[in-house]
């Protein structure tokens, strides 16, 4: 069909702001340029259109009157009147790049809508972005570097370069082959031809499990549809199932030479932490989309944080707004939906200046997945109008082809909507977004490996986000739940409607006629329309007699929805396209039937060697090197770009300070306005010191966690914790064993914590394959915590307050520098990681902190963490603008320590705190009392200088505030992209 | 410390001389509900309704003292801030805004997205005060992408018959799109419809980011219109009515009164009641 182009560009003397960046990725494919780039957005719309209905269309729409030119063309014309659409840039080259057909584009049917407001009917439009760049002549190898270019411009798996030309026409997704009922015949077939079948329709089902479908349906004797066998692959998928985590392991720890069984571990270690310690303020557990704790007797708060890893290697941008969608809805289909108040990220790359010689095959650069990951919660997150609050960037080659993106979200849910059940009669309805060919085989694709071809094979397992249709369902929601229009709500995430429908329906049986779902465009096969993870839906239980209010409070935030059939009573799981009855099963064998795992786990301690390198002779510049290394240096460039302030609700950000210039630790939000309650979140983990002993990266991410929380005013005798896993191929016994240990370790300490875990994830096979070798990452465990703060007004700030106060320590410092920023910075790990000796002492320490915060008597806290005390110290100085005098004689420490022990081991349980000369008495009686190590270290000084005296007196560190500053702000501060690449030889 | 809340400004719904407010949500509008909230604390009797609501029966429009366009991603955003909401308010209640705004004396309050529709739908500035047309735009900030931040403000000598004249109010913004630029017909520099401008610290007009955080044309924040009832800004009073909101609030005893928006939503509410 001819179709119209229309080009927009920001009329001079304006600048579109991406035109340096965009010129800056050109010169780094190695283009050279002889003047400025211009950056058009362009829009195809149908040659059915008058030349006057498309002109209006630019005019009223798509430019705008002030600050835009435009021009409009039809797609065929030559490629000399192509160049001749911008005069002035005539002898440019033009480098487009546009979406592939039946990839989400949010903003085209956004056109579609805003041209009906002008009675311009179009049943189809088109975006795409070019770059009009002017070359200078005679570059070597040109075809080359355009190519390299168009790569860095856009990404091949959703997107396509075209070189000096228009779009050929409107985008066409293509008509799926239409497919009735497609059976499969498993009878009489052996391993290797079953394990084909699976290989063949990507159901990522094993040997067992394919023998257990054949079994099934022989004793049904009957044969398997292709529908039948997709919906069993997605409901048995790991990412669903979770299938090692719960199977039968065989533990052997190679520190104590004893040998374990576990039937089932998450319910013998974590879930058994839940219900020993048995909180009354537990509300759900386990058994919903998120858990669920009390907050005021009245309102109840749901947690829930998520991985999106797989896609975000592959497409980050979509792949991480996807991950953020997709928690949020886990959220809004938590009891009968909550309604979101805050989200958390934690990211894990590789170092963006890695060179580009090091990158593997089939990779993105670190630097593009880290930034484009920012821009897909950005724009994620921030449209949805949810603040994102507190969260964590770590570093590490491991994560090299395998990035990590944890996404979480706390919601709000009044305690009387917390139940959920979907009855026999009750109607299947569908809201939010159409279903499309988009995310097709995501979960199946999420539990396995990634590897070279990955990014070819996968493409219909990565999506792009379109939050406003999630915020439209979310406002829907919330009216209609609170009219009490259905009885059962869940999310569409992984399986598509497979899962969401099959898990509402699992206990009663569902018919559902696939014809019913509104689609993006025509051409889905029926099993398609099933398994599509398309995002933006959810699912709920409608009684007859309500479904006409459901429908009409839902038209009232313009959200589509849809009958899709009956929850029906006979425990069978029923699909029809039209008369064609494409699937019936059982939901007993759906949900039960997959067989057991039985996996070899086997810890073994690493053999590590001591550090070399333990003392340094210069403190002063040791001190500026730890600030700026990559591990400890300033994320504002990230945190700006999320909105941490929408909806008025966040009491302590991600600054601290007059001008917020130092790092805050947890978040901390007043959910409602008009009571100072409030509640901290906090996260913790630390990759690297896996590389020495996961049981150790275990302990510190929860004592990390409780102390951003106590350091905030939260409670840590109601301190709630998540469990967030993401390992490497657990069918390697080494692999699983080392993720026993950390669960063992994790699990001892939460006891004496008294943290009960309400929720968790885990992530398997987050390795990255090339060739025979593969890059696994190292075993991480995310930890978040929340707990409830009595008064939003007690929270002391992370950076110091004033002049004269008193700085103490708490917690013992130890010989620990495994695994620290200071052997980092010096290429060692060393042999001693930081582990926590007595947690009894650490809790005892944390409820005493929180009795001084309730009191008042303190007003700057700050953990340490990477850098140790050190970075800590400087941190808390440089943010509140105030001197400091740091004593090292009194640090509270084992045996024979140094000061470069002192000042950067990573130690856990250690907390600096200002507070001011009237409540030193409380403290060291409080503390004194409870037998906890602390001491004063250091008195606030007005000059702007860090001062630090060695344990024999001498001064190691006389640095300025403001160098400090500069060291710890410059490395992020202009994003990763910028960050020039290390040399190859380095 | 005590805690400063006072919840008596809720209850203003039963005060008869209330003024009524309106706060508009388009698809995508993600600040209402605070936005209502901090009306209702300074004594504004408001409620929320969906545009959908709206273009079904605009004459609703005319029963409120005060409409406020809330902020966040109407429509998405979809094509430029705020654009498809701006074309709809203008094709369909084009001339209910007129006359609420020039023959019902009404107030109305653009925060944000909502300053970005006001700008497109040409209600602001509308120097011509009978006609809707678009005179000035609020583009991507020169850094390239959304931002947040507190900021300062001065509050110019502009026909703003509420604002407190001389003042310096610290607001949050969010966003991506706040730079102002100007047509022919705008003189940024010399208008005396510039109600806010961008300050450093010691009060001078910021031209440099981050005091500055967009790129704005003379440091503009937020304008109004000649009848000095309309008003709309970037940074956000809805984010900035309550003590705990103030970053500095850990570090220093902050009361109600020294919150920007507070200041701004009470003396907006006391005009209206007072109109």
């Amino acid at each position: 069909m001819q179709a119209w182009c229309i080009e927009v560009s920001v009329r001079s003397p304006w600048k579109d702001p991406a035109t340096d960046s965009i010129a800056a990725r050109l010169e780094q494919a190695g283009l050279e340029l002889s003047g400025s780039i211009l950056p058009l957005r362009g829009f195809l719309l149908p040659g059915t259109l008058s030349r006057e209905q498309a002109e209006r269309a630019a005019g009223e729409v798509l430019a705008d009157p002030i600050s835009d030119s435009w021009t409009l063309a039809s797609c065929g014309i030559s490629a000399q009147e192509v160049a001749g659409l911008w005069p002035e840039h005539e002898a440019s080259t033009r480098l487009l790049v546009r979406r592939k057909a039946g990839v989400q584009d949010a903003v085209a049917r956004s056109v579609q809508e805003a041209l009906g407001d002008l009675d311009i009917e179009v049943d189809a439009a088109g975006t795409y972005r070019a770059y009009l760049c002017p070359l200078r002549p005679d570059q070597p190898h040109l075809a080359e570097r355009l190519a390299n270019a168009g790569r860095l411009l856009g990404n091949e798996v959703i997107e396509e370069v075209i070189v000096d030309a228009l779009p050929p026409g409107l985008p066409d997704p293509g008509a799926g082959h239409e497919e009735g009922r497609v059976e499969i015949p498993l009878a009489g077939l052996g391993d290797s031809e079953l394990m084909a079948i699976s290989e063949q329709g990507c159901f990522s089902l094993n040997v067992e499990e394919m023998k257990a479908i054949q079994a099934h349906y022989a004793s049904l004797d009957r044969t398997p549809t292709l529908t039948e066998l997709e919906t069993l692959a997605q409901t048995w998928s790991e990412h669903c199932k979770h299938k090692t985590l719960t199977g039968h392991i065989d533990y052997k720890d190679g520190e104590t030479g004893e040998s374990r069984v576990y039937g089932n571990l998450l319910k013998e270690s974590i879930a058994k932490v839940t219900t020993d310690l048995d909180r009354p303020w537990c509300v759900s557990v386990f058994v919903d989309n998120a858990g669920i704790v009390d907050f005021d007797g009245q309102d109840c708060l749901c947690i829930k944080v998520e991985t999106h890893n797989h896609p975000s290697a592959i497409e980050p941008f979509g792949g991480a707004g996807t991950g953020i969608g997709g928690v949020i809805r886990d959220i809004m289909g938590t009891g009968l939906g909550a309604r979101p108040l805050c989200n958390i990220d934690v990211f894990c790359v590789a170092e963006p200046d890695l060179a580009h010689s090091e990158l593997p095959p089939g990779t993105l650069h670190p630097a593009r997945v880290l930034d484009g990951i920012v821009a897909g919660v950005r724009d994620y997150g921030n449209p949805m109008g949810i603040p994102t609050v507190t969260g964590a960037v770590h570093f590490d080659p491991g994560f090299l082809g395998n990035p990590l993106v944890y996404a979480g979200t706390i919601g709000i849910i009044p305690r009387s909507r917390v139940e959920k059940k979907a009855l026999p009669g009750d109607r299947i309805l569908i809201a939010g977004g159409r279903t499309g060919r988009d995310g097709i085989h995501g979960a199946t694709f999420s539990s396995v490996e990634l590897h070279e071809e990955s990014e070819m094979v996968s493409s219909g397992a990565v999506q792009i986000g379109d939050p406003i249709t999630e915020k439209k369902l979310c406002d829907a929601q919330i009216e209609a739940r609170d009219l009490g229009l259905y009885r059962c709500v869940t999310d569409c995430g992984a399986g598509g409607f497979s899962s969401a429908v099959g898990e509402m329906g699992e206990t009663v049986g569902a018919s559902v006629q696939l014809e019913n779902a509104p689609l993006k465009y025509a051409g889905l096969t029926p099993t398609e329309i099933w398994i599509s993870e398309a995002q933006e839906r959810m699912v709920y239980a409608v009684p007859p007699e309500k479904v006409a209010a459901f429908h009409e409070v839902f038209a009232k935030y313009e959200v589509e929805t849809a009958d899709l059939g009956e929850f029906t009573g006979d425990e069978r799981l029923r699909l029809y396209h039209g008369e064609t009855l494409l699937a019936d099963m059982e939901m007993d064998f759906l949900h039960n039937g997959v067989p057991r795992f039985l996996r070899e786990a086997r810890y073994e301690p690493r053999k590590l060697t001591a550090a070399q390198s333990t003392d340094c002779a210069d403190h002063n510049a040791e001190l500026l090197g730890a600030l700026g290394d990559l591990a400890v240096a300033s994320r504002e460039w990230i945190t700006r770009q999320f909105d941490h302030e929408v909806q008025g609700l966040t009491a302590s950000k991600p600054f601290a300070g007059p001008r917020q210039k130092g790092p805050g630790d947890g978040a901390v939000m007043a959910p409602k306005p008009g009571t100072p309650l409030g509640f901290a979140v906090g996260t913790g983990l630390n990759p690297r010191f896996s590389y020495l002993d996961p049981g150790a990266m275990a302990e510190a991410a929860l004592d990390e966690a409780m102390r951003n929380i106590v350091v905030k005013g939260g409670d840590p005798s109601q301190t709630a914790v998540l469990d967030n896993y993401c390992w490497g191929n657990p069918e390697r016994a080494e692999t699983l064993g080392d993720l026993v240990r950390a669960t063992e370790k994790l699990c001892a300490l939460a006891m004496v914590y008294g943290t009960p875990f309400i929720s968790g994830k885990d992530s398997l096979y987050n390795e990255y394959r090339v060739g025979d070798k593969s890059i696994a990452i190292p075993g991480c465990l995310l930890v978040t915590a929340m707990a409830p703060v009595t008064n939003v007004y007690q929270v002391p700030d992370s950076a110091f307050t004033e002049a004269g106060n008193l700085v103490y320590i708490l917690g013992l410092t130890r010989d620990e520098l495994g695994g620290s920023v200071f052997l980092k910075r010096r290429g060692e790990y060393g042999d001693q990681v930081p582990r926590v000796h007595d947690a009894e002492l650490h809790h005892r320490q944390y409820r005493c902190l929180h009795e001084l915060i309730e009191l008042g008597a303190v007003r700057a806290a700050h953990d340490l963490s990477e850098g140790g005390l050190a970075v800590a110290a400087a941190e808390m100085a440089f943010g509140g603008e105030l001197g400091l005098l740091l004593d090292l004689a009194n640090v509270p420490a084992t045996e024979g320590m140094t000061d470069t022990r002192l000042l950067y081991s990573e130690s856990l349980g250690r907390i600096l705190i200002e507070v001011d000369p009237d409540h030193t008495e409380t403290l060291e009686k409080l503390f004194t009392a409870n037998d906890l190590p602390f001491a004063k270290v250091g008195e606030i000084l007005d000059d702007p200088v860090l001062r630090c005296d060695g344990v024999e007196g001498t001064n190691l560190i006389h640095q300025s505030l403001e160098d400090c500053e500069r060291a710890w702000r410059e490395p992020l501060a202009q994003g990763p992209l910028a960050l020039a690449p290390r040399s190859e030889d380095s | 410390m005590s805690s400063p809340f006072d919840t008596e400004g809720l209850s203003a719904a039963h005060d008869r001389s209330a003024p009524k407010a309106i706060v508009i949500k388009a698809p995508g509008t993600n600040c209402e509900i605070e936005s209502r909230d901090a009306l209702m604390r300074a004594g504004a009797d408001a409620i929320i309704m969906t545009t959908h609501e709206i273009y079904k029966l605009p004459e609703l429009l005319l029963r409120a003292r005060i409409l406020l366009f809330a902020g966040g991603f109407a429509h998405g955003d979809d094509i430029a801030s705020a654009r498809i909401m701006a074309n709809q308010f203008r094709l369909r209640l084009g001339d209910t805004l007129l006359r609420f705004v020039n023959e019902e004396g009404g107030f109305a309050l653009g925060i944000c997205n909502g300053f970005q529709a006001m700008v497109k739908l040409g209600l602001l500035p509308r120097k011509d005060t009978t006609l809707l047309q678009q005179e000035v735009s609020l583009v991507h900030n020169d850094s390239g992408h959304y931002e947040c931040r507190w900021v300062r403000m001065k509050v110019e000598d502009s026909p703003c018959v509420f604002l407190p004249k001389g003042a310096t109010l610290e607001m949050p913004i969010g966003h991506g799109e706040g730079k102002l630029v100007v047509g022919e017909s705008f003189d940024a520099d010399h208008t005396d419809l510039v109600a806010l401008r961008y300050i450093n610290e010691d009060g001078s007009a910021a031209t440099t980011y981050p005091a500055n955080p967009n790129g704005s044309l003379s440091s503009i924040a937020g304008i109004t219109d000649p009848t000095g009832r309309v008003l709309g800004l970037m940074p956000h009073p809805d984010r900035s009515y309550l003590p705990y909101q103030h970053p500095e609030h850990h570090r220093r005893e902050i009361a109600e009164h020294e919150m920007g928006g507070a200041t701004l939503f009470h003396h907006l509410v006391e005009a209206a009641r007072n109109s």
